[in-house]
């Protein structure tokens, strides 16, 4: 496995990408992953925007949700249509243009190698550009929380940037359908005892990612609703 | 008896009735119906006997009835703002299977909005609604 050329180990690759109006940005994200792999799912989470258009002759592959439902659903679509195509490896990457793609190729070495099941992208043991403090405290709080809630030690949280091997991916099972997902996947992890690892990151915030992202006091809310979902009657 | 006791005291019986219809019946949860049956079954005792409310509440050290009932209602809201948090997103779930139920079949066999030129789909396998040659 390990001595396939990086052509065919890319080939078994598939790059699940979310989207929800994120017609300014996508193009660009899109053509760099096409630039490396050939099988990119885009999922148009019911955007109001002119992302079909922005996406033009992209050759890639897209799934459209005729209302929005948040990134925890779009990705959940995305992984299953992507297990329907025959993925081997599931990559899930954001549409706004902070994740590197060169990254890809050391999130998916290790689950093709059979190393382990699911890598999860860290900006803390890689790198950041243009950061907010205010970001990096509630990202370190989350981590504590984690710990805490779903008893698995990892460096970041809420890093949309993971790989899962077809194994995992076939039997993760995302019902939180905004952004608490990210908890809901670590949860997994530890509940399914998935061999996983965490790979050197690089994130790279603009205004346009801190206004489209999950803002700090949202944070209080996926903590209350990963909470609630341990009082279930 | 005061006349809210005339009225409440048989509507209360009524509901504890019907909800001991629906746990014969096994309609939904039984433990729904139970617990029903048990805060109708309360609240007719307690209105037909209110003195009663003041002598649970000093058994349990609180005091005065008025307090019981109010603590007791407050740990009600709480656990029916869990219950229907749960039913909320149930629903949602099912909301989210049945889009992306739609979303995959759309990618599959194609809808007129879907078959649109915009996008070019390259599947590993077989061919997808959407999958057009954008030279073509």
């Amino acid at each position: 496995m390990t001595d396939d050329p990086p052509a065919e180990r890319r080939a078994r690759v598939f790059v699940v990408v979310p989207a929800y109006n994120e017609a300014n940005t996508i193009r660009a994200v899109i053509d760099r992953l096409r630039s490396m792999y050939e099988h990119i799912v885009v999922i148009d989470d019911g955007s109001t925007d002119e992302i079909e258009q922005a996406l033009d002759g992209a050759q890639i592959m897209l799934l459209r949700h005729r209302i929005n439902r948040g990134q925890g659903a779009a990705l959940q679509t995305g992984i299953t249509f992507a297990l329907l195509r025959g993925a081997d490896v599931i990559v899930t990457f954001d549409s706004d243009g902070q994740h590197d793609p060169e990254d890809i190729e050391a999130m998916t070495a290790p689950i093709l190698n059979g190393d382990c099941d699911v890598t999860l992208g860290s900006r803390f043991l890689g790198h950041t550009h243009n950061m907010p403090l205010g970001r990096r405290l509630v990202l370190k709080a989350g981590i504590v929380f984690t710990r805490l809630v779903s008893r698995i030690r990892v460096t970041d949280v809420h890093n949309g940037i993971r790989a899962f091997s077809r194994e995992a991916a076939e039997s993760l099972r995302i019902s939180m359908d905004r952004m608490a997902h990210a908890s809901e996947i670590l949860d997994q992890i530890a509940q399914h005892r998935w061999r996983y690892r965490e790979v050197p990151v690089t994130i790279r915030y603009s205004a346009q990612t801190l206004a489209k992202g999950q803002s700090s006091w949202n944070a209080l809310r996926i903590a209350a609703q990963v909470l609630m979902e341990r009082f279930k009657p | 008896m005061t006349i809210f006791q005339l009225i409440a005291v048989p509507l209360a019986a009524l509901l504890f009735l019907r909800s001991g219809m629906r746990f014969l019946r096994g309609d939904g949860h039984r433990w729904v119906a139970a617990l029903s049956m048990a805060l109708w079954l309360a609240a007719g005792i307690t209105i037909a006997q209110p003195d009663l409310t003041n002598t649970i509440a000093r058994f349990f050290g609180i005091g005065r009835g008025a307090d019981l009932v109010s603590y007791l209602i407050a740990l009600s809201f709480l656990a029916s703002v869990v219950y229907f948090y749960h039913k909320y997103r149930k629903l949602n779930s099912d909301v989210t299977e049945i889009i992306r139920s739609l979303a995959i079949q759309d990618a599959i066999t194609g809808t007129p909005e879907t078959r649109g030129d915009a996008v070019h789909a390259v599947p590993p396998t077989g061919t997808l609604a959407n999958d057009r040659d954008p030279t073509a």
